[in-house]
Order: structure tokens, then sequence, then C-alpha cells
């Protein structure tokens, strides 16, 4: 956990320092003064707030919050579950405590017990980049000597988004419930939890066809270890597995198995984000997009395609996935995509249309190892400038647009949405 | 409709009667020409009338008919005190109808809005500061403590609220124990330390004692005369008898005081009308925003899984620690010149302090990090360089005789220095 810090707006004001040593004073000279009544009265603002400070202080100490979760990320409508575990390693019993959640701006997941704010959270909240509408919190009573409280904390995702416990706190004080001291989660332990796109139902036909299709050309070329085509004899440099064992315990010459050339079931998808923003923007689509993109996703790792991803650069930096069977870090790199800020013109503030970056380096390492690229785009005229194109040819990309429009060039291109069912191709 | 933390409403409502109590007692104890026990009803008057707005407001309900029903529960009150107490001044009934409004008033805004913890903070810091005022006000006119008794009884409430708030309106028996018994000790701790000062020490016990029993005599008497005054409640004549006594303390005011009320007559109708009218008005709009009927349900909400040692083990396992403690320190304190002590001195500073790098590095790595940590400070610098073989001699070939580190003193002087731009560091890194 990290240093503790004292609450002073959820604490009384009769635990600070200022008014412990005014009741102190005032306690002494009541007593001098010979107001035995006012001296006790006065002793006990001063032994109650003393002790709340004092207890206060003490009762982070050796208190430590354990947050394990077995899932890394969710779909929407989907439950996490935490699993907290906090133990007081002291002799000091602790009265109550709570665990506050704050909430992300999106509100991508909730968990079960939430309130709205205090106007005081919500400046806190608001100025750490929390939603100030809904606030996550746990309360906790009683938990004694060394003793050791595990509980479970359920969150629902509700949309597309990124969570991180960072900012977790772990609230306690003092047995009167006086004064009030917070810990953060260990930065150690910080973890963040991905809500994924919502999935729809859709094909993924076209893209099954457009692999087995692509017939000729060398690029991506592999050799499918299940269908032996023949033999041949074994020649220096060969690979140790493709020796052919069988015909060599029948004594035969050493001779080594060829296969049948296929292309890789691979496929990379490249996302242009930016195109869904500018002046117009068209958030809901995009949107859209991500969720139809990652049932592709969900569609071809089914069928035992890899995938890889590629996403333009919006908030953050661009981002890049290569090829590979496992989908879920590209279905966290969809849950974390967020469109960069509107980009205005300084002249007339009108706001401009942003040119997608990609990180160039690793897509062109990739390219030799793609089986094809589909380049996801709101409409074709977003392509005019974009360099990629220009380094790519249409033998080995194909435009995926949100809108049907005309062919962009040589490229081949179908219409994003005509993969979901029930819609006429 | 939001969840209720019913608890901790009722006990804001008992520390806000309290604290009118108190300023009424404030305004008018001086004058001593009373029994101001009336006022003592607030104490109840706030919890009942939320408990009776809780009820109400089970079916589904206008604000109008609250506003009206909490406003006749206000007003029966400022009555029946009118007629037991009778006419005792303007700023008394102005007093008494503020307190009476400011309750009827929470107890309907406590049922519909949760408590708020700053709320409650402020009754409890309110109520502790009168309590301390009102005991200095009874001091210096010599009457009897029991005066307190209603504000003693808010702080008490107010602190049992804040708990309850604070474990979430889940507060457990044992919680409820641990809370009682703490305001318990206090309680006698003050009050044994009060008399211990202002009477000696040796007289301090015996007149705790003496306090107790009286407290005990006291308790039978006023239980007692409850009874009687029960009994004898149900007379109307003994109204008409206080009316008439008491309807002549209007004839008191002094002639300042009265001008003051007759000359701006016609302004003050107005203004009553004015008054009247704008609350008619509040009443007709109020009326047409509904109230939810929907009962409120207590979320179903996963108790959390203890896991404990008995207080015994507790107490076994703190003195095992605090027995090694002692030991090492004592250990510390035998090795204070040898390198190894210096080394184990060091380390246990070090680590006290959340040393982030210490996760598996070995002796030389951790004073060779701290000797980078001296900066500087060249003579710090080269005692921790030369402590290094030492450290090492004395822990991988020992056998040697034991011999005392030179620059021990001046590493002990100067460890404080080291860990504080230490830990400087170490907060620069979270920032």
């Amino acid at each position: 956990m990290r240093n503790s810090n004292w609450v002073y707006h959820r604490s009384s004001t009769l635990t600070s320092l200022p008014a412990l040593a005014l009741a102190l004073i005032l306690s002494a000279v009541c007593t001098l003064a010979g107001l035995g009544g006012a001296a006790t009265a006065l002793m006990l603002v001063f032994l109650l707030g003393g002790s709340a400070r004092l207890w206060g202080e003490l009762a982070l100490r050796k208190l430590s919050l354990i947050v394990n979760c077995r899932q890394e990320g969710v779909f929407p409508g989907q439950s996490l579950t935490f699993e907290i575990r906090i133990h007081n390693d002291k002799l000091l019993p602790l009265a109550w405590m709570e665990l506050s959640f704050p909430l992300p701006l999106d509100l991508c997941m909730t968990p079960e017990e939430t309130r709205s704010p205090d106007d005081w959270e919500k400046s806190v909240l608001k100025e750490e980049g929390y939603s100030a509408e809904l606030l996550g919190e746990k309360r906790l009573s009683l938990c004694l000597w060394y003793e050791t409280l595990e509980f479970t904390s359920v969150w629902t995702a509700q949309h597309r988004g990124i969570y991180s416990i960072s900012g977790w706190r772990l609230r306690t004080g003092d047995g009167f419930g006086m004064s009030q001291v917070e810990q953060a989660v260990n930065p150690d332990e910080v973890r963040q939890f991905a809500v994924y796109p919502a999935l729809r139902s859709v094909t993924v036909e076209p893209f099954l066809r457009n692999l087995w299709n692509a017939d000729t050309g060398t690029q991506g070329v592999m050799e499918d270890t299940t269908v032996i085509r023949s033999t041949r004899e074994y020649q220096p440099g060969d690979q140790f597995r493709h020796i052919n064992w069988r015909l060599s315990a029948r004594c035969q010459p050493l001779s080594v198995n060829v296969y049948e050339d296929v292309l890789p079931r691979s496929i990379h998808f490249l996302l242009d984000g930016e195109s869904f923003g500018g002046p117009e923007p068209h958030f809901e689509e995009m949107e859209e997009t991500l969720s139809i993109l990652a049932s592709v996703l969900v569609g071809l790792a089914e069928v035992h395609v890899a995938c890889g991803l590629s996403l333009c650069r919006g908030t953050g930096p661009a981002m890049h996935r290569s090829i590979g069977e496992d989908i879920f870090p590209l279905l966290r790199m969809l849950a974390a995509w967020q469109p960069a800020p509107p980009l205005k013109d300084r002249e007339n503030s009108r706001i401009l249309r942003r040119t997608a970056e990609f990180d160039m380096q690793a897509l062109l390492e990739e390219s030799g190892r793609v089986g094809r690229f589909y380049y996801i785009v709101y409409d074709n005229s977003m392509l005019e400038h974009q360099p990629l194109l220009r380094r790519m040819n249409s033998t080995c990309l194909t435009l995926l647009t949100w809108k049907e429009e005309r062919p962009f060039g040589d490229f081949e291109g179908f219409c994003l949405r005509t993969l979901q069912r029930g819609r006429k191709s | 409709m939001k969840e209720r933390n019913s608890v901790t409403a009722a006990t804001s409502q008992i520390s806000a009667g309290a604290i009118a109590v108190t300023l009424l007692f404030l305004m008018t104890l001086g004058e001593r020409t009373f029994q101001l026990w009336y006022p003592l009803a607030w104490l109840c008057f706030g919890p009942l009338l939320y408990g009776a707005d809780c009820l109400f407001l089970r079916r589904e309900r206008s604000v109008q008919a609250l506003a009206l029903l909490n406003g006749c529960a206000g007003l029966s009150l400022l009555i029946v005190f009118l007629l037991l107490d009778g006419w005792r001044g303007i700023w008394v009934l102005i007093a008494t109808g503020t307190a009476c409004l400011v309750l009827s008033a929470q107890a309907a805004t406590l049922c519909m809005e949760p408590v708020r913890l700053s709320s409650v903070l402020q009754w409890l810091d309110i109520g502790l500061v009168l309590l301390a005022v009102l005991a200095a006000y009874l001091g210096a006119l010599g009457m009897s403590m029991v005066w307190a008794m209603p504000s003693a009884i808010g702080c008490g409430a107010a602190i049992l609220g804040m708990l309850n708030f604070r474990a979430g309106g889940r507060l457990s028996s044992r919680g409820w124990g641990l809370l009682t018994a703490l305001l318990a000790v206090l309680s006698g701790a003050v009050w044994l330390g009060a008399n211990t000062i202002s009477r000696g020490a040796g007289k301090g016990l015996f007149f705790l004692w003496n306090s107790l029993k009286a407290a005990v005599l006291a308790a039978c008497e006023g239980l007692y005369q409850f009874m009687k005054w029960l009994t004898s409640v149900l007379p109307t004549q003994e109204y008409g008898e206080i009316e008439l006594d008491q309807g002549t303390g209007a004839l008191d005011l002094s002639a300042s005081e009265y001008m003051e009320v007759v000359v701006p007559r016609f302004v003050y109708v107005l203004l009553g009308l004015l008054i009247l009218f704008v609350l008619v008005l509040l009443l007709r709009y109020a009326g047409r925003f509904l109230i939810s009927g929907e009962k409120v349900k207590m979320q179903v909400r996963q108790k959390p899984v203890h896991k404990r040692i008995s207080l015994l083990m507790a107490l076994k396992r703190k003195l095992a620690w605090l027995v090694e403690s002692f030991r090492l320190r004592l250990y510390l304190y035998r090795e204070r010149d040898t390198e190894l002590g210096v080394f184990y001195g060091l380390l246990r500073r070090a680590y006290g302090r959340s040393w982030r790098e210490g996760a598996g590095e070995s002796p030389r790595e951790f004073l060779t990090s701290l000797a980078a940590k001296a900066g500087e400070d060249e003579e710090l610098h080269v005692a921790l360089t030369d402590l290094i073989p030492m450290v090492e001699q004395a822990l991988y070939a020992p056998g040697g005789k034991k011999a005392s580190y030179p620059q021990a003193a001046l590493l002990r002087s100067r460890r404080k220095t080291l860990f504080s731009r230490r830990q400087n560091h170490h907060n620069s890194f979270y920032r």
C-alpha cells in the first residue's frame, strides 16, 4: 500500500491539531478557574478527539489489501469477480473500513454497490479523471486483531473500455468514526481490466474465401505438415523434424518429407479509426465497427485463422500486434483504443480531418508473414492521402468500408455491414 | 427512492434535537424562573417523526402531503409547548419554533435522501462544542450538571450514528459492544481524571463511588417523578392554571421591547400574509411531485468471511513479537560497534522504510546502493564502501575474532541523513 493520507474533509474538525490544542488549553484554564464541569467536558472533547486521531494514525499500519481476479477482460453484459482480501496484522482492532472504487469516466464497468458522490467528492473525482456521476463503495464493519476479511466484489461490464484499479482506496479510521485515513493500492499490484467490444452475429466466410482463392504468388507461403506430397533424399540443411523415420526404420536411405504448400491462414486487420472522426464524427458507427471487427476476430479464431491487428494513433500511440493464435490481446487493443481529440485549424478553428498514422516499421516487417491485409475505413474518400496504401498493392490488401461506395483504385473492397448476419450481401 | 440508513438518520435527529435543547438552555437557564424540562421532548420528537414519515412513505405520496404532515407535527409540538410553558418572550418563541421547524424538515429530508457523512460530522462537532460551552455556563452559574445530560446524549447518539454510517449501516452486535465499552471507558477516565485533578488523587475514587451511588438514586427518583407526572397529567384544569400563571409573562416585556412589537405591526401582518401566501403556493406546487411508494429494499450483500484468532492467541502473538523485538534491539545494541551489527542496523532501518530494491539483493549490492545514495558526503561513502569486505568476511568466512568497526559511530550518526535522502527519492518515485 502507498503512504497513508489523512482525509481531513471526511474527519471531524475536533480531531485536527489546533482543535485538540485549544480543547486542552481551555480544559487547563477551566481547571485553574475552578470550573470543574467545563474542564471535564473539555477534557472529554480532548480525549475523544485525541484518541480518535491517534487510533486513525495507527489504523493503517500493517493493513494489507490483496486483490485477485482470474479474468483480464470481459464482454459487455458479463460480470467480473474480484476476490478481495484485507488482513489486519496488528492487535489494534478496526471498527470500520471502506473500500472506495472510483469509476472511469465512460463507466465501462460498475460494481454492485454504488452511490452518487457527495459534493466534495465530485470535485476530487473530476480532478483525478474519474466519473463524478457514480462512485463504487464497499463498507465493512469490525475487523479485529490479526483478522482477515475475505469477500468478493462483482462488477458488471457495461460497454467497451479499460478499467484500472489504480484509483482504489482503502479507508479506515478510529472506533468513534471521527477520523479517516486512506491508502491507495500499491503501484506494483495495479492491474487493468478490459471490456471488449460487444459481439455481433457475423459471418467470416468472405475472409476464408479470400485466403483459399489466393493460390498464386509466393508471399506468405508455408508448408502444411498434415499433407505429405512426396519424399526426397535428405540433403544437408534439411530440417531434422522433416525426416521420414518410418522409411529410415525400413533401412531405406535417409529421406525427408515434402509437404503441400499452402497459404497461411492468417489475416492482418488495419483499423483507420481516424476516418470515423473529423468535422462530422461517426462515433456510433465506430463503436459498431469495433464490435463487428471483434466478432470477426472471434469467428476467425474459431476456425483457427491467426489474426493480427494494427490500430492507428488515437489518444495513445499507434498499436500493432503481430499475427498470433491468441485473440485476447487484439480484443484488448480494441477495448483500449480511443480516437484522438479533434484537430482544429488555427486560423478559423474548424475541425480538420486527421490522416491515420500506423506503425509502418512493424507493418512492413509483418507483411512477409501475412496472408492478406484488410484495411477498415469509414468510406473510400478518406484513402486518397493514406501513404500506407501506396506501399501496399491490391493483391494483398482488401478494403472494408462502413459506407457502401465505389471501389478505390484496383483494391478489392466490400462493405463491413454485410458481414452481419441477416443483412443482404 | 434511495436506500435509507435508519439508525444514522434517527441518531441525527436525536443529536439535532439535543443541540436545540442545549441552545435553548443556554438562552434561558440564566433567568432561573422556570422548569424547562419540556424541550427534552425534542430528543424523542425527531426520531419519532422520522419513523412516522418512513411509515407514511410506504405508499406513494405527494411532497405536499409529506410537508403537511411534518408541518402539522411541528406546529402541534410548538402549540403543546406554548400551552405547557406559556409565553416566555418572542426570542424563546422564535427559538422553539425554529427548532420544531428544523426537526420536522430534517425528518422529511432524511426520508427522501440518504443521510450524508458531512451532516453527521457537523452534528457531532456542534454537539461536542455546545456540550463544553454548556458545561462552562452551568459551572459559572453554579447549577447542576444534570442540565448537560441532553447534550451528552446527543453527542453519544451522533457517535453511534457516525460509526453505524461508516460501517454501512450494518454494525454487528460485537461492534456495538465495542463502541459502548469504549465510550464507557472514555467517560469513566474523563470523570475520574477531572475529579482527581480537582479533588486530589485520594478523593477521586471516593468521589466516583459517591457519584455512582448518587446517579443510581437520582435515576430511581427520576423514574418515580416520571410515574407521578404521568398520573397527574390527565386532569385538564392544571393546564388552565399554568396558562393563567404563565400568561402574565407577556406583561414583563420592557417598554422598548413592547415598542418594537407594536410600532411595525402592519408590516408584520403584511409579512405574515406574504409568508402564508408563499407557503400556500409552495404547497400547491409540491402537490405535483410524487414520492415513490415503493418499499425500499436493502441490497442483498454478500457478507465477508472473517478469519480470526482468539484474543488470548493475539495477545500471545503480540507478546512474542515484543520479546523478539526486544531481543533484536538488545543484540543490535550489543553489537553496535561490530561490522555485522552496523550492517544489520542499516538493513533494519532500510527495510523499515520500504526499501524497494531489497528483494534478493546481496549484502554487497545493498551496501553499494546505499553508498551511491551518500552522494556528495565522501566520508559516508568511504565508510560504507570499506564496510563491504568486512561484512562479507564476517558473513561468508566467519570464525575470526570479532573486531570493532572504527567507522560505526560515524555511520550511526549520519544514518538519518542517508535514509531521509532515500525516502525523498522513494516518494518522488510515485509522483
